[in-house]
């Protein structure tokens, strides 16, 4: 295959770098392992947002619109079915359903755990397998839960074991824990213990005209900021949430601490880069001697210059490779075990970090532009030097 | 992919090959001025060899380095096939350079860690000839001067004598009108020195100009240069030839 | 302020982007006042090399740039996930007022790379830096105070953007229905878009066979037609962009109210924004690359190679950005070929 010059000349010297790198591979290793590192870090914060962000959209996708919580005194209480009446005549609202749940606090075990009833209608969309167990939601038994699997893990529970609960009365109740949650719906039912209503009411002591909440669902979904408002007005001793408030909600949280953590390794990188300067400040002896024969035998300063380039692209790309390789073995395969302490916190069970795996192109290249160019950069600014070799004073045996 | 080659030789044939007028060079040695070169004026055609002889430190590998375009004369001119060098800018200089010149320095300037075969093909590296065509025609040069059994040895591990071909087989390997050649059988026995000196009368043979610094007998009587010079302490003086043009 | 890894690495990404072009400006400094072709002494000749150097910088500096803005974009439409109410990057950008400014910002670098890049073109092909100071007075003059401002415009940018802040969709930006509130493009009716559109045509037709006739001709005549060139092109990415969001936004997404011009960066239909934006400003940077080449032809020996490379620039200007048009007007033509209603109605 016959190539232009130019991209003939072009692979002469990555051919070239190749070749010293592997003749000076002892001396490139601590960068390539500095910089796969710094990489890895990276990587591995970003792949989580992104697993992150990624969860919560595949869980709030099968979730409603609006929520309407009746809040008194900055403290959400029972809301009476009456107002599901009300809501239901607005010509946006699709469909209002009361919802029962609330969360009890384990004294032995210092955590909180959310219980729920199953909502009929609201289930996992099409195709999503939300339960380990074959079996259907609404054939739940009077006596029967489902249960997150963070809960199963604490408490030690399998299927077909018991689960005991307290009721508002303070009285033991005994069910029978009949399956688990997916690991893909973790962010929202890590915790969970899913009850039927009937059971739940007595346990949270709520009364028959009342729900925890109500969830709407809209005949425009796209509309809901605007129809939230709108609600809002109309019960206004309510606060009226939106499926898209929540999302931003968990998006920031996830930014904000990844962003965070970019910070710190900013700083780190910018001590890599340094490292990376006082490495090249000036050729050695040996280097001075290669550059000076290449300039004796016709290179030009830029050839010489994109030697340099190159080598390091060459470095650059090998770590960029091994740590964004490293990253996604990490996150996705050893639950981001390192992240755990900085990304963690919404509940103390949380997190179990079994993320959906994905490696979108943007972050991708995001990585490259924040590992590449920096290295780069520092690599070319002591390489001034290396322009400014004369040939003849080599040769002369006098550099 | 056509291979850089030296312009046309009929075109060459009267023109002067290198000119130096009246070429000074200096240097700073501390506070002092040191000039290795001074008033240096000769002319060479093309398929003609000119010899200098003189002691070493007497500023033979500085002429050659102006020759080659290397180092900037302090003054005077160096024209090579017609152009000022001394006047152009360091990129052209070197673009000159690689495409006229061929040069075996003194101390072969061999990359040491590196084969032959990836020694030979530097000069062609750059410039976009394919790999495979570069290396093969360095296989042929390096066959041609007696080193087909070397092409994959380090080039630091060869004798002496070795490494001086393998720093003529680079210096051949753009195929250049002028050829600069330092000291170039300092390090051959008889049999190689012999061997060496007719590959030279065969590219002389071809047109190519031929300037040579050395102090060896053995190249006066084989080759018999055009013109053979004396550089002392700078100062150029012809011994035989028709002097500069 | 948006803090997170994108927005970190971005800011991380972009001061390091500012490193090149700083390196090179002051070298170019230096060259404004010591750079004497004439002479051969060692500083001139530290110069040249260092001239090799920051080339070499500005190459990187410019990977770096469009990787970047690529970036940028990629984010605007990330973050509409965190402001009420936008949909896609048209949102984002209208969040804060230094959204737009920061778009501007990096387009206008990249022109500037392309006026220095055109200098240095022409110095590689007549050999030793005939361009040095010109190259250093875009550099120090141009492109650093781009590279600054648009450095400075996106770190405002990402510090001025709150999380849950209120803003509109492209639906709202662009309507269709004429408002009395100060939406863009009111008024602008399909026939008088197509007319400035089909204006804009003509004009860049006209200015670049021109330009091209003239290249090969030199003197004042084909400098002036060199940047009557540019600037047409200039106004037809202007002209080209309210074209998109006035009338062939509709049919490019099959919906007439939906006429964003960042919505075609995101995926259906066939990311026809990539092709189309990266044509117009490609065009754009030739173009003007183009008639920097015509201005600053070095020596007159010389000048042949360079008319001749000015000459191509410039067709290769006219073709971009005609490629680009043909791409964004190709849904429009093809709906009015098979339903046989006109566009212009």
């Amino acid at each position: 295959m016959k190539l232009p010059p130019r991209v003939e000349g072009h692979l002469a010297l990555v051919d070239r770098a190749v070749g010293s790198l592997l003749r000076g591979w002892a001396r490139a290793l601590p960068e390539v392992l500095v910089f796969t590192l710094v990489i890895f870090l990276c990587g591995s914060l970003l792949f989580t947002t992104d697993g992150l962000r990624l969860l919560a959209d595949q869980t709030l996708a099968a979730s409603p619109e609006l929520i309407v919580q009746r809040v008194i005194g900055g403290r959400a209480v029972p809301i009476p079915l009456t107002h599901a009446a009300r809501l239901s005549d607005h010509p946006a609202v699709r469909r209002v359903r009361p919802r029962v749940w609330g969360s009890f606090y384990d004294a032995t075990r210092q955590d909180t755990y959310t219980l729920m009833s199953y909502l009929p209608g609201e289930g996992p969309p099409p195709g999503a397998r939300i339960l380990e167990q074959t079996l259907r939601l609404d054939a739940l038994g009077a006596d029967e839960v489902l249960v997150g699997r963070g809960y199963a893990r604490e408490e030690g529970l399998r299927p077909g074991d018991e689960v005991i609960l307290t009721d508002s009365t303070g009285r033991p109740r005994i069910f029978r824990l009949a399956g688990l949650f997916t690991a893909a719906t973790d962010l929202w039912t890590h915790d969970l213990v899913l009850v039927q209503e009937p059971a739940l009411r007595e346990l949270l002591g709520l009364a028959p005209g009342e729900a925890s909440d109500l969830v709407v669902d809209l005949h425009a979904p796209e509309e809901q900021e605007a129809v939230a408002s709108r609600l809002a007005g109309l019960l206004p001793d309510c606060r009226v949430l939106t499926r898209d408030g929540l999302r931003r909600g968990y998006h920031s949280a996830f930014g904000w601490k990844s962003g965070a953590a970019m910070g710190i390794l900013a700083v780190l990188l910018l001590a890599f880069a340094t490292l990376v300067w006082s490495r090249a400040a000036g050729p050695s002896q040996q280097e001075s001697k290669e550059i000076g024969v290449l300039r004796a035998v016709g290179w030009q300063v830029r050839e010489v210059l994109l030697l340099q380039l190159w080598r390091g692209t060459l470095v650059a790309l090998l770590a960029y490779a091994l740590g964004v390789l490293g990253a996604f073995l990490h996150v996705f395969r050893f639950e981001a075990v390192l992240l755990r302490p900085l990304l963690a916190g919404w509940t103390s069970l949380y997190p179990r970090f079994d993320l959906p795996p994905s490696a979108p192109g943007g972050t991708l290249l995001l990585l490259l532009f924040c590992s590449w160019g920096p290295y780069v950069c520092a690599l070319l600014l002591p390489a001034w030097r290396t322009a400014l070799v004369d040939p003849e004073r080599v040769l002369r045996g006098l550099a | 992919m056509t291979l850089p080659s030296a312009a046309p030789r009929t075109a060459l044939d009267d023109q002067p090959l290198l000119h130096f007028s009246r070429v000074g060079k200096s240097y700073r040695d501390g506070s002092r001025e040191v000039w290795p070169l001074r008033e240096v004026s000769f002319t060479l055609r093309a398929g003609e060899v000119g010899l200098l002889l003189g002691p070493s430190g007497s500023g033979k590998s500085t002429l050659l380095l102006l020759a080659g375009g290397v180092a900037r004369p302090t003054e005077g001119e160096v024209e090579l096939l017609g152009r000022s060098l001394a006047r152009l800018p360091e990129e052209l200089r070197t673009t000159y350079r690689r495409q006229h010149v061929g040069i075996v320095f003194q101390q072969f300037q061999l990359l040491e860690e590196e084969r032959v075969l990836e020694n030979v093909i530097l000069p062609l590296l750059p410039q976009g000839v394919p790999r495979r065509v570069a290396q093969e025609r360095a296989r042929r040069i390096l066959a041609e001067l007696g080193l087909a059994a070397l092409t994959q040895a380090r080039a630091g591990l060869l004798s002496g004598g070795e490494m001086q071909r393998v720093a003529l087989a680079r210096a051949l390997i753009a195929d250049p009108a002028l050829l600069l050649l330092d000291e170039p059988t300092s390090q051959l026995d008889t049999v190689t020195a012999t061997s060496l000196l007719g590959e030279l009368a065969r590219l002389r043979g071809r047109g190519r100009g031929l300037l040579i610094a050395s102090h060896d007998p053995r190249l006066v009587e084989r080759l018999r240069p055009d013109q053979t010079y004396d550089l002392r302490d700078g100062v150029l003086t012809l011994l035989d030839g028709p002097g500069p043009a | 302020m948006i803090l997170d890894g994108w927005t970190v690495g971005l800011t991380v990404g972009g001061g390091m982007l500012l490193l090149p072009v700083l390196h090179g400006s002051l070298v170019g400094g230096r060259i404004l006042r010591r750079w004497d072709a004439t002479s051969s002494d060692a500083a001139q000749l530290r110069l040249e090399r260092q001239e090799e150097l920051v080339a070499l910088g500005l190459d990187v500096a410019l990977g770096l740039l469009l990787l970047q803005t690529l970036l940028f974009v990629l984010l605007l439409d990330r973050l509409a996930d965190l402001l009420v109410g936008a949909m896609c990057a048209t949102g984002v950008v209208r969040a804060s007022s230094f959204g737009l400014p920061a778009l501007l910002a990096k387009g206008g670098t990249l022109l500037a790379l392309a006026v220095w890049r055109a200098l240095f073109r022409a110095d590689r092909l007549v050999g030793g830096f005939p361009n040095a100071r010109p190259r250093a007075k875009v550099l120090l003059f141009l492109v650093l105070p781009l590279v600054g401002l648009d450095f400075a415009l996106q770190t405002a940018f990402f510090f001025d953007l709150q999380p849950d802040q209120v803003t509109s969709c492209c639906a709202v930006a662009f309507r269709l229905a004429p408002s009395k509130t100060q939406e863009l493009l009111d008024g602008l009716s399909p026939g008088r878009t197509l007319g400035l559109f089909a204006g804009g045509l003509a004009l860049l037709l006209a200015t670049g066979s021109t330009a091209r006739t003239r290249a090969l001709r030199g003197g004042p005549a084909a400098r002036r037609s060199g940047w009557l060139f540019a600037a047409a092109a200039l106004l037809f990415v202007f002209l080209f962009l309210v074209a998109v969001t006035a009338l062939f936004g509709g049919y490019v997404y099959g919906s007439p109210a939906h006429r964003c011009p960042f919505c075609m960066l995101r995926g259906a239909p066939a990311w026809l924004g990539w092709p189309t934006y990266g044509l117009l400003l490609a065009g754009a940077s030739a173009a003007i690359g183009g008639a920097t080449l015509a201005q600053a032809w070095p020596r007159d020996e010389e000048g042949a190679v360079i008319r001749t490379l000015a000459r191509r620039r410039f067709g290769k200007a006219l073709l971009y950005q005609l490629l680009a048009a043909a791409g964004i007007a190709a849904p429009a033509l093809l709906w009015q070929l098979s339903t046989g209603v006109a566009i212009s109605g």
